[in-house]
């Protein structure tokens, strides 16, 4: 980058805002996807709306590509940096703006945690729904990008349903204020649109989300299992039975065994070779109608034991371990490869059972965490990143497992986003006109296709050119012809 | 009629497509995806302009007739019924763009779901239309609106190519959300050949309660009260004129639950009359149907936030008596949506209907109360949508209108923001 853009930005955002030498930057190389590493020239943090768009303008003049990123947990490689590019960060944008409880809406900066924002509205017995179990430290802009989902995402949907407002910076640096919540969009449904556009139509730097009132009763189950078919089949037959509880999730033996070895320990039974966690929301009534409606499918399918949370200690207790599972599982290997693809519900047990022998057969070791209710499955790879073949069966086992998805009607991804991770299997769920369609979005929004290039929509189908050279080079897939 | 548009109405027919000649341009109705790829092809070849319709019951929001020369022909997809794929087991139904919602409702109603929206006179509207207007029922107050179950369509685009977008999943981000974008759209983007929902349990029992208030403030209090409750209503609506205002409260659910909220309810709300399971479903209806009054839809709808509610309706009374009208008012409290009915003859003279409606959307503009205009006179419309015309937002709205129909075959002249 040349002294003189280097210049103008740093003038805009001042010393705190800047990254620019090497050892700090080399904490931006990755997201979650670590198997993904670029340098980022420069990384960016400005402080909001207006030093967002200043410098986006500056980099707008200077053909310099520019990717958003919010905490990095990202698991698609989203915000990974692209060659010669600028990462603009918005760990600096932490402001609550507003919360109005008679209105049920919060206005909060894109770097906003997502707990945070329940935290804040907690006293006004209202919370935020979408519960990723990276809420700890996930961004809200980042959830924005993703359309992020959650446990209880199953009774209350993934992030788009409670996303009302949005200001957004665009590629060119004009900001585009959608903030105030209203029902309908005037016009098109620009908000709609950008959630889960993985960074690729512009930079959020405020979120208006709709706030729920708290359930005024819950009741948190778990029950155990003798078989993982077993607890997959329960639920296959608890939502064609049309109960609707707002969480269900499924953890396998290797899952619950690094849960309980780790400080997020539940008291899961160590021995079990499955466990459904349920939460039951709603009016007392009605929470204690669908547990009954609940409880004989769960017998039907053998399982062991049931319990039911006594208190909100234990039930904090119960979800804590579902949420720290993936980061307990660092103990099984250094690595996690998290697969997160989608079935119909009805396809369940079967393709957990694939994606088991799939892994098997490579020497893999694989657990399963996953939003059983929705399909949502999460074979989870434990490897070692320094073995190259073990790394070449990771990938080989995660294209299998998409593509068995796929076969089955169902998708590569639920949650966690395309990114580079799934660029190229977008062809198996896609045909090229689907995908020039998505593209008509994108150069529509983004002419020079500057926002996050080179992720999402597969290089060769939609045959993206870049319309100026980008300084450094590329990444070596987007030189292919 | 344009020439150009009969001339490619008559090629049509020659081809085997149905056309009719009923109103002010000639309508093909195609028979298979095929046929609509075939129209859209030809018009996008000729210059022409096609306006995608189901039943053609919402023309009233975007008037191209009014337009001269807007449209050449309308597309419609009436025959193009079938359910493609009802799951019970997964919860979701996939169906061509000209299904009818209430054939729809009681497919799925078979198989112990409900389908949302539930919208007004649900056997004229089709699937396509109603996810082409963004239209949403009063069970909006527990569903939220359409697109937020929407999973995903297939659609024709301006240049004849069949594209898809989301699936029949009820949980998948893979690739952008067109869908969403589709949604509310009127046809300016592509013709929606098939759409897949998600849906919904039926409830094991309903429950109704109505309230009468002399004004719409006391109403609109004894619903924030409600709201204060820790239930879910399916839906809540307002409606009213003058010094006659309804509040219907419905809810569906399980039995006990729905039992104790109804009790909740009437204690809140004071003298209440109380419908259960038929009688509440039939209310329901009754009052889901007065959407659309004796064939006419509303003429405005103000979008706001729900505290503004209470001053918009005032405002918007008081401004129209002082014009010796009166409105007619239905409302989405919750959603803070009210749909404004005027006389039938306040809509004769358009001059002074363009009048009428700037100054009721400069009134209501400092409130952050939105005017938007439905069933009024494309001077109207177009009155009302200049404003909208700058800015960063109508730009992306531009950019995206012009990206997926840059011939401007799809005809709709008067949406998104543009006269
Ligand atoms: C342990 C663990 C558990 C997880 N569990 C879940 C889960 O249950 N559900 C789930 O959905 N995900 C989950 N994830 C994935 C991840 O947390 C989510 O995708 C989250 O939404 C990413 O947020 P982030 O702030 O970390 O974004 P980043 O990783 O920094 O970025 C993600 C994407 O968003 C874009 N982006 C970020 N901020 C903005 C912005 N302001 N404007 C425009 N684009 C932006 C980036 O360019 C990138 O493409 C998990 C991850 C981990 C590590």
């Amino acid at each position: 980058m040349d002294r003189r853009t280097l210049d103008r930005l740093a003038s805009i955002v001042g010393e705190a805002g800047i990254v620019a030498d090497r050892m700090r930057r080399l904490a931006y190389e990755s997201d979650g996807l670590t198997l993904e590493r670029e340098m980022p020239e420069l990384v960016l943090l400005p402080r909001d709306t207006d030093e967002t768009a200043r410098c986006m303008r500056v980099l707008h003049e200077a053909g310099i590509p520019v990717v958003p990123r919010g905490a990095g947990t990202g698991l698609s490689g989203g915000a990974t940096p692209v060659p010669g590019g600028v990462t603009i960060g918005t760990a600096r944008m932490r402001d609550v703006l507003e919360v109005n409880a008679s209105d049920r809406y919060a206005i909060v900066q894109a770097g906003v945690v997502n707990i945070a924002i329940s935290r804040a509205c907690a006293k006004h017995g209202l919370f935020y729904a979408p519960d990723p179990s990276s809420q700890k430290a996930c961004t809200i802009g980042g959830n924005v990008a993703e359309n992020a989902g959650g446990p209880h995402c199953f009774r209350y949907g993934s992030t788009t349903r409670h996303v009302l407002g949005l200001v957004i910076v665009t590629a060119e640096g004009e900001v585009l204020d959608l903030s105030h919540p209203v029902a309908d969009p005037d016009g098109y449904d620009l908000i709609g649109l950008f959630t889960g556009s993985e960074g690729m139509f512009g930079l959020a730097t405020e979120i208006t989300i709709q706030l729920t009132p708290m359930p005024a009763a819950t009741q948190t189950l778990l029950a155990i299992f003798p078989s993982l078919d077993a607890a997959c089949e329960s639920v296959t037959d608890i939502i064609a039975a049309r109960l609707e509880p707002s969480a269900i999730e499924i953890l396998d033996k290797l899952t619950i065994q690094a849960v309980e070895a780790s400080v997020f320990a539940a008291g899961y039974p160590t021995d079990a070779e499955a466990v459904l966690l349920l939460d039951i929301e709603g009016g007392e009534l009605e929470v204690e109608t669908t547990v009954k409606g609940i409880e004989p499918i769960l017998a039907r399918h053998g399982r062991l034991e049931l319990r039911s949370a006594r208190d909100a200690e234990e039930r904090e207790r119960l979800w804590a371990g579902r949420k720290g599972a993936f980061g307990a599982m660092g103990r099984i290997a250094p690595d996690l490869y998290v697969a997160d693809v989608v079935v119909p519900r009805t396809r369940l047990r079967e393709i957990v059972r694939l994606a088991t022998d799939e892994c098997t057969k490579r020497g893999l070791k694989m657990s399963n965490v996953f939003h059983a209710g929705d399909g949502n499955l999460h074979p989870n790879i434990s490897y070692d990143r320094r073995d190259p073949d073990e790394v070449e069966r990771v990938l080989a086992a995660g294209r299998a497992i998409m593509q068995a998805c796929v076969d089955v009607g169902g998708s590569l991804t639920g949650e966690h986003g395309v990114g580079l991770e799934k660029q190229e299997q977008m062809k198996l769920l896609f045909s090229p006109a689907d995908l020039a369609a998505m593209d008509l979005a994108r150069v529509a929004l983004d002419p020079d296709r500057r926002m996050n290039p080179g992720k999402m929509l597969p290089l060769r189908a939609c045959m993206e050119t870049r319309t100026r050279p980008i300084p450094g080079g590329m990444r070596a897939e987007e030189a292919r012809p | 009629m344009t020439e150009s548009g009969s001339a490619l109405a008559e090629t049509l027919a020659r081809d085997g497509i149905e056309v009719s000649h009923e109103g002010a341009y000639p309508i093909a109705a195609p028979a298979s995806e095929a046929e609509v790829v075939a129209i859209v092809e030809r018009a996008a070849r000729d210059g022409l302009k096609v306006l995608p319709i189901g039943l053609g019951t919402k023309l009233d929001f975007c008037r191209p007739e009014a337009a001269e020369g807007a449209c050449d022909l309308a597309l419609s997809m009436r025959k193009l019924r079938d359910v493609v794929a009802y799951e019970p087991g997964d919860g979701t139904l996939t169906a061509r763009a000209g299904a009818r919602m209430g054939e729809l409702a009681r497919t799925v109603l078979a198989g112990g779901h409900r389908l949302t929206p539930d919208v007004p006179h649900p056997d004229e509207a089709t699937l396509g239309g109603v996810l082409g207007a963004s239209q949403s029922g009063p069970d909006r107050t527990r569903f939220g609106p359409v697109r937020h179950h929407v999973l995903g369509v297939r659609v024709v685009r301006s240049d004849g190519t069949i594209a898809k977008s989301g699936g029949r999943l009820v949980k998948n981000v893979t690739g952008f959300d067109l869908h969403r974008l589709y949604c509310g759209s009127r046809g300016t983007l592509c013709v929606v050949l098939e759409a897949s929902l998600r849906l919904f349990a039926e409830p094991e029992r309903e429950a109704a309660l109505t309230a009468t208030y002399p004004a719409a403030r006391p109403a609109l209090e004894a619903a924030e009260a409600v709201r204060a409750l820790p239930i879910a209503p399916l839906a809540v609506t307002l409606e009213g004129v003058d010094e006659d205002f309804r509040l219907h409260v419905f809810l569906a659910g399980h039995s006990e639950q729905v039992r104790w909220e109804a009790d909740e309810v009437e204690r809140v709300l004071g003298d209440a009359e109380r419908r259960d399971d038929e009688g509440a479903r039939c209310h329901r209806a009754l009052v889901r149907d007065l959407g659309r009054r004796n064939g006419r839809w509303p003429a405005f709808r103000m979008v706001c936030l729900p505290s503004q509610l209470p001053s918009a309706i005032d405002s918007t009374r008081d401004f129209a008596g002082a014009r010796g009208l009166q409105p007619r008012f239905l409302a989405q409290p919750f959603a803070g949506i009210v749909d404004v009915f005027l006389p039938g003859d306040a809509a004769t003279e358009p001059e002074s209907f363009v009048a009428l409606a700037s100054e009721l959307r400069d009134l209501l503009a400092p409130a952050e109360v939105r005017l938007d205009p439905l069933a009024v006179p494309a001077a109207v419309h177009r009155a009302l949508a200049r404003t909208n015309d700058e800015g960063p937002a109508a730009r992306w709205m531009t950019r995206l209108r012009e990206s997926f129909d840059p011939a401007g075959t799809f005809a709709s002249p008067l949406f998104p923001c543009r006269a």
